[in-house]
């Protein structure tokens, strides 16, 4: 009477340590869950804040790309520089068989925003009396942008001189490489 | 005696699960807040550049005639009182000074940058150019919009401008609606 006894007691406590058990794996289950189903809700807003980021820094690159740049100068971009690429009609070349896009963007935007005045885009008939160069694209905007100087050279009575104004670089990037 | 020792390790495990919860909790926590702070630095380096942008700018200000300064210079022409000798290849006289000029450059430049309206993105914004050694005002801040309660992210950034021996700040302070 008393093994059987005994051995009630016993099944009774490994159907505790099973329910146990159970619970536990449940509980770290539902936690498991509950975290992947937040990190996938918030996987897309990841992904298009990397995107972001990374044309963020893509805009950072090309203002300082020697083929942009005024003088050095940080954050400045060369006009004239831009009024010659813009005969580019292209955005891609080829490269070991593979077509690739020049700087990794599919179009350029520079538009000023001080001193202020209605959109001119340049060519080369109204250059420099103007205010927006687009190169590789029509579109009058693009997703990420920076500001930056809009730099020229100047003559004012025989003096030389630098003139920045404020602008803003906008690009859309390209999907090649 | 039995049941308050089994009692006691029911008590036990309760604390431990509780324990490893409140873990499990904070690690989340520490991630979630880890990945929102992102955006903030982001911004706050995109205004960083818009003060370097801003204080290379050409203003219309010569000093001397046909010498035009930009915003940087012009902040240290100010400082030491400067009147400009010619605005944009025409006589200035001596109703335009430096700072008046800076002033004008400055409240253009931003009207254009950050526009604040009704609905719009930029609920306001306030900058101000002030000595760092006493926090004296330069020129009068420029600010645009009501700078009370910034519910979005409010940001900030400001750069460093020498005139002589003297530190002078241009400092910048955005509040983005949501």
């Amino acid at each position: 009477m008393s093994a059987l006894l005994n051995n009630k007691n016993g099944q009774l406590k490994i159907q505790q340590m099973i329910f146990m058990l159970l619970a536990v794996t449940l509980f770290f289950i539902l936690v498991g869950l509950f975290f992947v189903s937040y990190k996938a809700t918030n996987l897309q807003k990841e992904v298009a804040s990397l995107k972001k980021d990374k044309a963020d820094g893509l805009v950072g690159r090309i203002s300082g790309n020697p083929e942009f740049t005024f003088e050095g100068k940080s954050n400045a971009i060369d006009a004239d520089k831009l009024m010659i690429l813009q005969t580019e009609n292209k955005y891609t070349f080829v490269e070991n068989g593979r077509r690739k896009a020049f700087w990794g963007v599919e179009g350029i935007i520079v538009r000023k925003i001080y001193p202020l005045g209605e959109d001119i885009e340049c060519t080369r008939d109204n250059y420099p009396d103007c205010n927006l160069i687009k190169l590789f694209t029509n579109e009058n905007s693009a997703p990420s942008s920076s500001f930056v100087s809009w730099c020229t050279k100047k003559n004012f009575q025989g003096v030389n001189y630098d003139k920045c104004e404020l602008a803003e670089l906008m690009i859309k990037e390209s999907e090649l490489e | 005696m039995r049941l308050n020792k089994k009692a006691q390790e029911e008590m036990v495990g309760f604390v431990l699960i509780v324990v490893i919860v409140a873990i499990i909790a904070v690690i989340f926590l520490g991630i979630s807040l880890r990945n929102s702070g992102g955006d903030v630095g982001d911004e706050s380096e995109k205004i960083g550049s818009f003060i370097d942008v801003v204080s290379q700018t050409t203003t219309k200000c010569e000093i001397p005639t046909a010498h035009f300064q930009d915003v940087g210079n012009l902040i240290s022409k100010c400082s030491q009182g400067k009147l400009c000798d010619g605005c944009d290849g025409e006589t200035c006289g001596t109703t335009k000074s430096a700072c008046e000029v800076l002033k004008n450059t400055l409240t253009e430049a931003m009207k254009s940058s950050y526009v604040v309206s009704e609905g719009s993105y930029v609920k306001y914004y306030n900058l101000t150019l002030y000595y760092e050694l006493d926090n004296e005002l330069l020129i009068e801040p420029i600010i645009m919009g009501p700078q009370d309660n910034c519910l979005g992210d409010l940001l900030f950034n400001e750069r460093p401008v020498y005139s002589g021996g003297e530190k002078i700040k241009l400092s910048l302070e955005v509040c983005f609606n949501n």
